[in-house]
């Protein structure tokens, strides 16, 4: 069995409005089950974990929540990506792709090319 | 910065509509509950063990619940609310020690305020006057000063 990482602090924020830009509007255990899927189960992330930071990203204009009607035909409230979360999301994911390349070329590069 | 402040504005907001929040996240966590329950009994669970398998996959949520009352809100200010009231009906509850604390801080700052008062107009402030220097009798105009005979 492949062992579970803890998700880094602010990954996701990140992973949650990637989800929204891709799935469009979608309930909190739609973001959580998403996650889940992508991440191959790999993260161990309580759920519960997802709402703090829906919060965060609410209060901070990224994404906009309203209530509608869930699969069981409930009350559930829906989020959904702003303009703002939008761009906040193409600065964030630019960033880490730069992080994630130089990481790696620190990982591909061999003794030789250090000298 | 500025979402930083809009963040700061929604909290405040948040702080004034509590019960109001608590109501909808209550709501929002029973129904991830609930959607997480219906798939695990989809996967072929029991009732039972379906709720209980949400409910772990979930986590703490009371954790949660305080770690979401603690964003939502403004934990300060909340806590000062409610010092404050607890404060106010702990003094209800004893008269005597309320008058007493009262009086003697309306003694004390009236009394400290009035002799203040004194010193401040007897020895700070300075003579409503443009230039404070000492005439000499018999330098500049004697004019405004009624009651002296000019000299000669």
């Amino acid at each position: 069995m492949k062992e579970k990482t803890d998700v880094l602090q602010g990954t996701l924020a990140l992973m949650a409005l990637k989800t929204l830009d891709v799935l469009g509007p979608l309930h909190g255990y739609g973001i959580a089950r998403r996650i889940e899927q992508i991440s191959g189960d790999l993260l161990t992330v309580n759920q519960g974990t997802l709402y703090p930071v829906l919060l965060k990203l609410e209060q901070e204009g990224a994404i906009a929540s309203e209530w509608g009607a869930s699969e069981n035909n409930r009350r559930a409230r829906y989020y959904r990506l702003t303009r703002e979360g939008r761009k906040q999301l193409q600065a964030e994911s630019r960033n880490w792709e730069q992080t994630a390349a130089i990481i790696g070329r620190f990982f591909t590069a061999k003794a030789e090319d250090l000298r | 910065m500025r979402s930083r402040l809009r963040r700061f504005l929604k909290r405040l907001a948040a702080t004034a509509m509590r019960r109001q929040n608590e109501e909808r996240w209550r709501e929002e966590f029973e129904e991830h509950l609930d959607l997480q329950t219906a798939e695990n009994l989809r996967a072929g669970l029991s009732p039972v063990e379906a709720r209980r398998q949400a409910i772990l996959k979930f986590g703490a949520v009371e954790g949660f619940k305080e770690e979401y009352r603690e964003q939502q809100g403004l934990a300060f200010l909340e806590t000062l609310l409610q010092d404050t009231r607890h404060a106010l009906s702990r003094l209800r509850k004893a008269p005597a020690f309320t008058i007493t604390t009262v009086l003697s801080l309306a003694l004390g700052i009236g009394a400290t305020t009035s002799i203040f008062t004194l010193i401040h107009a007897v020895l700070l402030k300075s003579l409503p006057v443009a230039s404070q220097r000492v005439v000499p009798p018999g330098e500049g105009s004697t004019l405004l000063l009624p009651g002296r005979v000019q000299p000669g």
